[in-house]
């Protein structure tokens, strides 16, 4: 049998081993480190170089355009956040304590009327809560601004109602086109967001007068709100409105008597 | 960032084994672009076109047509129905009109302008009536006749003349800007000349012939005299135009540069002279008599505008600290504020209601800086600021309608400048004037 023959192996000592360990590290570690060179990042990240630091830059907005508040419909219980009318639930009645004669003990004894029953107490009625009125809908109920009824146009703008009742009733009808435009100039006017919005939501009537060239005079509080920053708001929004257009050429008057009043839904 | 990926990939290649984390650099781009809608709803109406008497007409009843269509468009106040949505009836008169149809469908216009042109011995006789289709006891909501040269300037004016009093009714009480007209500069032949045009760019024509440098036109506020700097024997003076008499008018001379002349709502002129060595803002009257010195600071003090409003107040630029910024004061000099605050500011011009400073900016100016000069809005009030153009090229030398709802600027510089215009919330942007036409300037009516 030929010997087999072992391939003659090179061995490495213990120190050999220990070299090429020690090689193979500083590779890594120099690699580790040499990268480090090498991948240093020059110039600024992000955002050193802005001029303002942190926020964004401010916009200039003179009215933000909130989204409309979805009132929240009073008929559907469950949508409401206010609280539902129903009815809480009826108190436990507390249980009269059993009096000593209610059980019956059977004692022999002739002709004792029987212990009167005692009837339960009657639990007490649950307290009747008054229903909160609904609010009478004053827009139609498809949504379109209100139709051209005598003299008052109403119009639904993202933070409430705003409706006018122009005194002469025959100028509403003949110069529709004229009071819905002043309607709405005065609504984009309205800016709502230094409103209140726990505030109950009351109505200020504003009275003012249009001159013949358009411009609003003699604004005044028809009746307050009892809310001062609604009254304020809605007085300064027919303050801001320099004119209205001039009047319409057919109206012989030399100004018209508008009132107005602002709703803020909640 | 290319540049950078190529180096990290290479990188990356000499370096196999290695974990190296590359973060490729993100350059932040701030762009603010808002709008100002205000959630109402704006006005729906229709023009339909206007009945042709006599067959001759149909040209020019053709360009009325458009001419008042655009000019309703550009107003910013309309929702204006498209032509191909609305009834192909040409109603004449207030008899004829069906509101019904106009009201409903697909059209569901608030108003209808209609009405008839005609051609009548010579002059184009236009009656045009605007109905309310929501209020059938009481349609009419305007009824006029205008009467002009039966030519298409004619017809454009009448077009003009009916779109602004549309305007003036329904658009909330400000008067159209249809009859107003830019003044601009016009490169060509080696010189710069003033020339005007309508608002809509029609109509251009030239107001000098002076054939050396003219810029920086300003219209008066009656419309009676164009003030402009123009480059003399004795260099830059500020000459006067008179658009009644059709000739220069006298101005005094000063000594060195004088530029940008300024109109107040009341006939006085605020200029920027360095006569005494170093620009600074001058007020005088209309003829240039009793000029006064009201800045008084080192740094170039250039490119006045007045308050349209109230007349008591200034914008201008002043390079006092450094690179240009807008300040405003008191016409006397005092009360000095600065708007920005940094970056490079030019050509300030003040809105007509006295609310905002619309300036040409390049808020990240200087070398290295990626740069871009754009159309900015800010509040006076509140010093806020909306950018208004991006990405459009180089703009400058904004200037207000007086109807407060758009702005006219040029985009691109020197001999391939045009002339845009957009609504002041940065919608709508489109060419007036071709390559040449720098500077523009819109008239006070």
């Amino acid at each position: 049998m030929p010997a087999v023959q072992e391939p003659t192996r090179t061995g490495r000592t213990t120190k050999q081993n220990f070299v090429v360990a020690l090689a193979l590290h500083g590779i890594i570690i120099g690699g580790i480190i040499g990268s480090a060179y090498v991948f240093h990042k020059t110039g600024d990240a992000w955002g050193d170089k802005a001029d303002v630091t942190g926020a964004v830059q401010a916009t200039m907005v003179s009215s933000v355009p909130l989204p409309p508040k979805v009132q929240p419909t009073t008929d559907n219980v469950l949508a409401s956040e206010s609280p539902s009318p129903v009815p809480p639930p009826p108190k436990a009645a507390a249980e009269p304590p059993p009096k000593p004669t209610d059980i019956p003990i059977v004692v022999k004894q002739p002709d004792k009327k029987q212990p009167p029953k005692t009837a339960e107490a009657p639990s007490p009625k649950p307290p009747e809560h008054p229903q909160p009125a609904k609010p009478q809908p004053d827009k139609a109920a498809t949504g379109e601004t209100a139709g051209l009824r005598v003299a008052m146009t109403a119009v639904e703008n993202r933070a409430g109602t705003s409706s006018t009742n122009v005194a002469d009733s025959a100028f509403g009808q003949r110069y529709a086109y004229y009071v819905r435009a002043l309607t709405q100039k005065v609504a984009q006017q309205w800016f709502t967001q230094t409103l209140d919005s726990g505030a109950p939501g009351h109505r200020v009537y504003i009275s003012f007068r249009v001159e013949r060239d358009g411009t609003p005079s003699q604004i005044q509080i028809a009746k307050p709100s009892g809310d001062a920053t609604l009254d304020a708001s809605a007085l300064r929004a027919l303050q801001r409105i320099d004119t209205f257009g001039p009047l319409p050429d057919g109206y012989n008057g030399q100004y018209i008597n508008v009132q107005y009043y602002f709703d803020p839904k909640q | 960032m290319t540049i950078r990926i190529q180096q990290s990939l290479r990188r990356a290649l000499l370096s196999l084994a290695l974990a190296g984390c590359i973060a490729p650099q993100l350059h932040a781009q701030d762009n603010v672009f808002t709008g100002t809608n205000t959630g109402a709803d704006r006005v729906r109406i229709a023009a339909a076109d206007f009945r042709g008497g006599t067959p001759d007409a149909a040209a020019l009843k053709r360009t009325f047509d458009t001419v008042l269509y655009s000019d309703l468009g550009n107003a910013g106040v309309f929702d204006l129905v498209s032509k191909s949505m609305q009834p192909q009836a040409t109603p004449g008169a207030p008899a004829e009109i069906r509101l019904a149809d106009w009201g409903g469908g697909t059209t569901n216009a608030a108003f209808v302008a209609f009405g008839s042109f005609s051609i009548n011995a010579g002059r184009a006789v236009v009656s045009a009536y605007v109905d309310d289709t929501h209020n059938a006891q009481f349609p009419q909501v305007l009824g006029k006749q205008y009467t002009e040269a039966a030519d298409e300037n004619g017809a454009r004016t009448i077009a003009h003349k009916l779109a602004d009093e549309i305007i003036l009714r329904l658009g909330g009480g400000i008067p159209g800007i249809a009859e107003s007209k830019i003044y601009y500069v016009h490169a060509g032949g080696g010189s710069k000349e003033i020339w005007a045009m309508d608002y809509d760019g029609a109509n251009a024509h030239a107001v000098t012939n002076l054939g050396t440098i003219s810029i920086s036109p300003r219209v008066s506020p009656d419309n009676s005299r164009v003030a402009f700097s123009s480059l003399g024997k004795y260099g830059f003076q500020i000459r006067v135009f008179s658009l009644l008499l059709n000739r220069m008018v006298s101005f005094p001379d000063s000594s060195g540069t004088n530029l940008s002349p300024a109109w107040s709502a009341n006939g006085q002129l605020a200029y920027s002279s360095s006569r005494s060595g170093d620009p600074e803002i001058y007020v005088s009257d209309g003829s240039g008599n009793s000029a006064r010195r009201i800045t008084n600071s080192r740094g170039p003090d250039v490119s006045p505008t007045w308050n349209p409003k109230t007349g008591s107040q200034l914008a201008w630029i002043s390079g006092r600290t450094g690179l240009p910024q807008v300040y405003i004061m008191d016409t006397d000099g005092a009360g000095v504020q600065r708007m920005t605050d940094t970056g490079y500011a030019t050509s300030v011009s003040w809105s007509p209601n006295g609310q905002f400073l619309a300036f040409a900016w390049d808020r990240k100016y200087g070398p290295g800086a990626p740069g871009g000069q754009d159309i900015y809005l800010m509040d006076v009030a509140s010093k806020k600021w909306i950018q208004l153009t991006n990405g459009i090229g180089r703009c400058d030398f904004p200037s207000w309608s007086p109807d407060g709802r758009h702005i006219v600027f040029a985009v691109g510089s020197g001999a391939r400048a045009e002339v845009w215009t957009m609504l002041a919330d940065g919608t709508g942007k489109h060419k007036l004037a071709g390559t040449g036409s720098d500077m523009p300037n819109w008239s006070f009516r």
